[in-house]
């Protein structure tokens, strides 16, 4: 068990920067993923970790043990890191059985006989796999390749588990049984985990915390609740789930929409212009009649549990979620309101009429 | 009647007249039936008993396990260097490399002839450097045919393990690596394993086809009276003084045959565990490993490497195509184009042969590609019983030497069948080489049609084509060029093909390479490197343009 600290990674392949000053610092024990889209740079920062790749600029330290600094010209080979780590596409040996992946970890570490046969086991065991370690990998499915190469990452007892893209191979329903897999076996281990994946429901599952990642940097860090309700940028709010974004104004003690004046955002100005975020469910829809501001339904999608509707109000087309006892047709008119109206601090910091410098905090709820 | 039952037995029938049938009379044959029908075994007891059949037994396991040795070596370190390290120029060297296969052995063993021969320029360099009558190389016999065996063959392991190399998924490294494996271990307990049924693959099938060869083992080693298995059966079919000479031979090709079985099954046994495949190459390139401050040397050696082994003896025989007699400097006094109007004008017989070769070559990769196409449909928009052993029956042709394939074919049709006499015609050449090349027509063609999706001509027809334009339309264009790749890499190698014509020519059916092999054997060496530079740069120049046309579409 380690913490791991990464102090302003670069990673550039010639002009090209993938990575632009990576600062994340993981606790001893923690869950914490990188979220992001694909070519985000999390793939990347996690190689560099795992010592896959070697930074470019910045520090790495495992557990107080700096293993990359590439100023210095410090550089630790993966095999001496410790590390136990699981591939999106499986990557067990093809010509080993399970019970021969799973030991060959511990075979590097000089461990034999018994003891290497009873933490075979317990690991096999650990993810369910008892009963399978004479089978070959082409012999398994995708669900069982996975469990098989948590295993072999984790029969060490590695300082760190990198989990990159795991889950992404396996089909929806699997991935959703194997990410509380993988939550329920690192509690059980208390390992520490850093997990990769542009999955933001997987990412939410999952995490103490999140990293959300935007052209290799690292654009917010918080709880999933936190990045959810009080995300920092425009990204990270349309990144973690649908969202409507809105221009706001301060007029004397209210705040309202600036293109929809009619709509008051339940909130308190910071500025007399910035951006905010509404989530689809921190709408509610009303009757018309006696409604502050009214919209007409373009779409309806019906999906069982719920119901999202496109309402367009003035200028403004909004994502609706409602439950599904309220039902309107395309064409009708609705009432709008607003609960819950999340400020995005970046547009503080653009907007040219901020009257006092605003720190950068993520509001604690 | 089922789609597609015309064509299959047809192909049923050709497969059975042209493979099994030849196949059969071998067999039998070796045995010795005399004129009372009964079977005396006889050639067998001379096998066991002749010195000469022995030593060469003995000839053709030395020169085939050290040759397949040095093609193992160069074949891996090659491909290696040239899809793991950061070689400079590494598309060129990739490609570079392979070439040396596409060049027939035996005109690659001539161009060797005018560099290391007897009057060959290094010789003749040494000799008057060192003033010395005694030549500094003495080509003839095991050296010579080893050198050129493994200069040729090494290709066999180059390409299957650079493939393998190619497919190979660096992320079983990383796993191995973040695991906690050195390189060295890396190396010794996760790629080594991974790559060993390649390795092995192109090993077994180098040393067949060392074992196997005709051509080299021919120019190389009759003058020096060094006779391997290949090359002692045509003594024997050639030698009409030894009582039942073809059972003689007969009973020699088996062995000959038999010992690539056996390698062949110890191959299978060495690999039975090691099912799997490295497809799927997901994820990251693979990392390269730096030659760091061997860069440089290591880059001259391997452009050494292309130079002695392509460029040397290409240069050498196209010297030597344009030189009064052999054996003289390249100077401008000694430069003629006279060995062209010999070769092809004054000698009658090549002239004759050059027709006789390309109405072969031409007529044998036509018939197979058509041959293939139909296997390929059958086997695959068919669903008639036995057309896979079809398939599997058809590539022994290939599999056996040569040599053996002639003698079966002497065997099978010295007198007539169905009323039509083929031996001594231009006619059992044909056959004998559309049995050779039959699995090379099925396997462009399968590659070729397995691509397309049946809903194509499908989607034609119901638009309101016929079957015939449906197929024209949809199909054809889509597998024209990987079939007009096929018919080369077909016409190519018949263009340039001794072996089995070596044995079934007569007067008036020789082939281009009977005609350079003889006007060698008769000391005419010159106008013998002029008709072999033309052959060799045909080969080579459809060779790489057949690999263009067949390389895989990326849609």
């Amino acid at each position: 068990m380690a913490d791991v600290t990464l102090t302003n990674i670069e990673k550039a392949y010639g002009a090209m920067q993938a990575v632009r000053g990576v600062n994340l610092a993981v606790r001893d024990g923690e869950f914490v993923t990188l979220l992001g889209p694909s070519g985000c740079g999390k793939t990347t920062t996690l190689h560099m970790v795992a010592g896959l790749l070697a930074p470019t600029g910045g520090t790495i330290a495992i557990g107080g043990r700096v293993v990359a600094d590439a100023a210095r010209g410090i550089f630790t080979p993966p095999h001496k890191r410790n590390l136990g780590m699981v591939f999106q596409s499986y990557a067990l040996w093809p010509h080993m059985t399970l019970a021969q992946n799973v030991r060959y970890p511990l075979t590097l570490r000089h461990l034999r006989g018994r003891e290497a046969d009873r933490r075979v086991g317990a690991a096999l065991a650990l993810v369910g796999l008892d009963g399978f370690a004479g089978r070959f990998p082409h012999e398994l499915s995708g669900g069982q390749q996975q469990r098989a190469a948590l295993a072999r990452a984790l029969v060490a007892q590695p300082d760190i588990l990198l989990l990159d893209e795991p889950l992404s191979n396996l089909d929806a329903q699997l991935r959703e049984e194997l990410r509380g897999e993988i939550r329920r076996v690192q509690q059980e281990v208390g390992t520490t985990v850093l997990f990769v994946t542009h999955d933001q429901t997987e990412a939410m599952a999952v995490s103490d915390h999140l990293a959300v990642m935007d052209a290799g940097v690292i654009a917010q860090i918080g709880t999933p609740q936190e990045i959810y309700e009080h995300p920092a940028t425009a990204f990270v709010a349309a990144f973690i789930g649908a969202v409507t974004l809105l221009d706001a104004m301060r007029d004397g003690e209210t705040t309202r929409a600036a293109d929809l004046p009619a709509l008051i955002l339940p909130l308190v100005s910071p500025a007399p212009r910035f951006s905010v975020a509404v989530r689809p469910e921190d709408f509610i829809l009303l009757p018309p009649e006696g409604a502050n501001v009214t919209g007409t339904v373009e779409t309806r999608t019906y999906l069982g549990d719920h119901v999202v509707y496109t309402v367009r109000a003035g200028p403004l087309i909004m994502r609706i979620v409602a439950p599904k006892t309220e039902i309107a047709a395309p064409g009708e008119i609705v009432g709008i309101a607003v609960r819950h109206a999340a400020i995005l601090p970046t547009s503080l910091l653009t907007s040219a009429n901020v009257e006092t410098p605003i720190a950068i905090t993520v509001p604690a709820k | 009647m089922r789609a597609g039952a015309v064509p299959y037995l047809a192909l049923v029938l050709i497969v059975g007249l042209i493979v099994v049938y030849p196949s059969a009379q071998l067999l039998w044959r070796s045995f010795h039936v005399s004129a009372t029908g009964a079977i005396t075994g006889e050639p067998y007891r001379a096998l066991v008993q002749d010195a000469r059949t022995r030593l060469a037994l003995a000839h053709t396991l030395e020169t085939g396990f050290a040759a397949t040795a040095l093609c193992v070596v160069l074949g891996v370190a090659l491909a290696w260097l040239v899809t793991r390290t950061d070689l400079p120029a590494t598309r060129f060297f990739r490609a570079a490399f392979a070439l040396p296969f596409y060049i027939p052995a035996f005109i690659g063993a001539i161009a060797w002839l005018q560099l290391i021969g007897p009057v060959g320029y290094l010789n003749q360099a040494y000799k008057a450097l060192a003033s010395t009558a005694e030549p500094l190389i003495r080509p003839y016999g095991a050296g010579g045919i080893v050198l050129l065996l493994a200069v040729h063959h090494y290709p066999l392991v180059y390409l299957p393990v650079a493939a393998a190399l190619d497919r190979f998924q660096p992320v079983l490294e990383d796993a191995a690596r973040v695991s906690g494996a050195s390189s060295r271990r890396l190396f010794r307990d996760i790629s080594l394993p991974l790559l060993a049924p390649s390795i092995l693959a192109g090993t077994f099938l180098a040393f067949v086809t060392n074992i196997s060869d005709f051509g080299i083992a021919a120019v190389m080693g009759i003058q020096a009276r060094y006779f391997v298995l290949t090359t002692r059966i045509y003594q024997t079919v050639l030698d009409t003084d030894t009582r039942n000479n073809f059972a003689f031979a007969a009973a020699q090709s088996l062995l000959l045959v038999a010992i690539a079985g056996v390698a062949l099954l110890t191959q299978r046994w060495l690999v039975r565990d090691r099912r799997y495949s490295l497809a799927g190459a997901q994820g990251r390139a693979v990392d390269r490993s730096p030659l760091g401050a061997g860069r440089g040397p290591v880059t001259t050696l391997a452009a050494l490497f292309v130079l002695v082994v392509l460029v040397a003896p290409v240069i050498a025989v196209m010297l030597a195509a344009v030189t009064k007699i052999a054996g003289y400097p390249p100077m401008p006094g000694n430069l003629t184009l006279a060995n062209f109007h010999i070769a092809f004008v004054e000698t009658a017989a090549t002239g004759r042969a050059v027709r006789n070769s390309l109405l072969l070559a031409a007529g044998t990769a036509t018939l197979v590609t058509v041959f293939g196409c139909a296997v390929a449909y059958v086997r695959q928009r068919t669903s008639l019983p036995g057309s896979g052993a079809l398939e599997v029956i058809a590539t022994i042709p290939y599999a056996v030497p040569g040599t053996v394939v002639a003698l079966a074919f002497i065997l099978a049709f010295a007198r007539p069948v169905f009323g039509v006499q083929l031996y001594n015609t231009i006619g059992i050449i044909l056959i004998a080489y559309l049995a050779r090349f039959l699995t090379f027509g099925i396997s462009a063609a399968g590659a070729a049609l397995r691509g397309i999706s049946e809903s194509l001509p499908a989607a034609a027809r119901m638009s309101g084509a016929t079957w015939w334009q449906a197929q024209r339309d949809t199909v054809l264009p889509l597998v024209r060029g990987a079939l007009i790749g096929g018919w080369l890499l077909v016409f190519v190698p018949c263009l340039a093909e001794l072996t089995v014509s070596a044995l079934l020519y007569s007067a008036g059916s020789e082939t281009v390479g009977v005609a350079v092999f003889n006007l060698l054997e008769s000391g005419i060496i010159a106008p013998a490197a002029s008709l072999a530079l033309a052959l060799m740069l045909i080969a080579l120049l459809g060779s790489i343009l057949a690999q263009l046309l067949t390389r895989p579409r990326s849609v």
